[in-house]
């Protein structure tokens, strides 16, 4: 194969890292886990990006956008893991299946 | 060539290990080096930039965040919480190794048959970012503060500064006044 080609498969592990994300948000219980998923999936989401940059051959574009998405994901993770941290102390526990006050 | 395959497979072991330890600061430790190969990688493939980024925030602040979190709440036992489930963690290591034999067969095979892009001379970081991506940066502005915002209206406590704390009751306050 080209070495030019290689980020074919950087595509590969973006699969790969989206289906562990995806399992994690599927089977785990815990709140942080289920946050620590989502980082996965983001990852994926960045190797995803850089590589079809280099698909385009253009990859600058493609890093300012990995830039953004990078302060996004710190965000949403400080955001829901104040509210992890407050919904542990409302229910004394961070199981997903005892978050049931908002369900009929 | 080499080295990108080992830091692709560290990524993915990596993200593997972040899901399935059943310890949130081992899973928060793996998640960091997950994001520590991947500066490497982004390094090693010449995008500078998104490299110090995601090894600056990705694996320090987004860790330090995490394990400041693990730390304000206490740790579950894992037979309580992970009860149930080891049949079917064997899934995500089949599907990596089902992706790793796909990517041989067919990866191999396209060999020079991706069409080549057109070779114009591309703008640098900075002017792309600056010029053609302002919109993002503005937007990160905006992003930022209201996550700053949001954590301050989370942890904030009622009655301002000097008010009671939310989880003291009002009979509580009443009586220490009274008394």
């Amino acid at each position: 194969m080209d070495p030019s080609h290689v980020w074919l498969y950087d595509l590969t592990i973006v699969a790969g890292l989206f289906l562990i994300g995806l399992f994690g948000l599927l089977v785990m219980r815990n709140l942080v886990k289920l946050l620590i998923s989502v980082e996965v999936l983001t990852k994926g989401v960045s190797l995803a990006l850089i590589a079809s940059g280099f698909a385009r051959q253009n990859p600058f574009v493609m890093q300012a956008v990995v830039v953004t998405l990078i302060v996004v994901e710190v965000t949403v993770v400080a955001v829901a893991l104040a509210l992890i941290v407050n919904l542990y102390r409302r229910t004394g526990s961070l199981d997903v299946r005892r978050l049931t006050e908002l369900k009929w | 060539m080499t080295l990108h395959m080992v830091l692709l497979a560290f990524i993915a072991v990596c993200a593997l290990l972040a899901v399935l330890q059943t310890d949130l600061l081992r899973s928060a430790i793996s998640l960091a080096l997950a994001s520590v190969g991947l500066s490497v990688l982004f390094f090693q493939l010449g995008v500078p930039y998104a490299a110090v980024f995601e090894l600056s925030v990705g694996a320090g602040l987004i860790m330090v965040l995490l394990v400041s979190a693990i730390g304000l709440t206490k740790r579950t036992p894992p037979e309580n919480e992970e009860k149930g489930k080891s049949a079917v963690l064997i899934i995500p290591v089949l599907a990596l190794l089902l992706l790793a034999v796909i990517d041989i067969i067919v990866f191999a095979s396209l060999g020079s048959r991706i069409l080549p892009v057109s070779s114009e001379q591309a703008p640098s970081f900075a002017e792309t970012l600056w010029r053609v991506r302002w919109l993002d940066v503005l937007a990160q502005l905006g992003i930022v503060l209201a996550g700053v915002f949001a954590v301050l209206a989370l942890f904030r406590k009622e009655g301002g500064l000097i008010g009671t704390p939310r989880d003291e009751s009002p009979a509580d306050s009443e009586e220490t006044l009274g008394s």
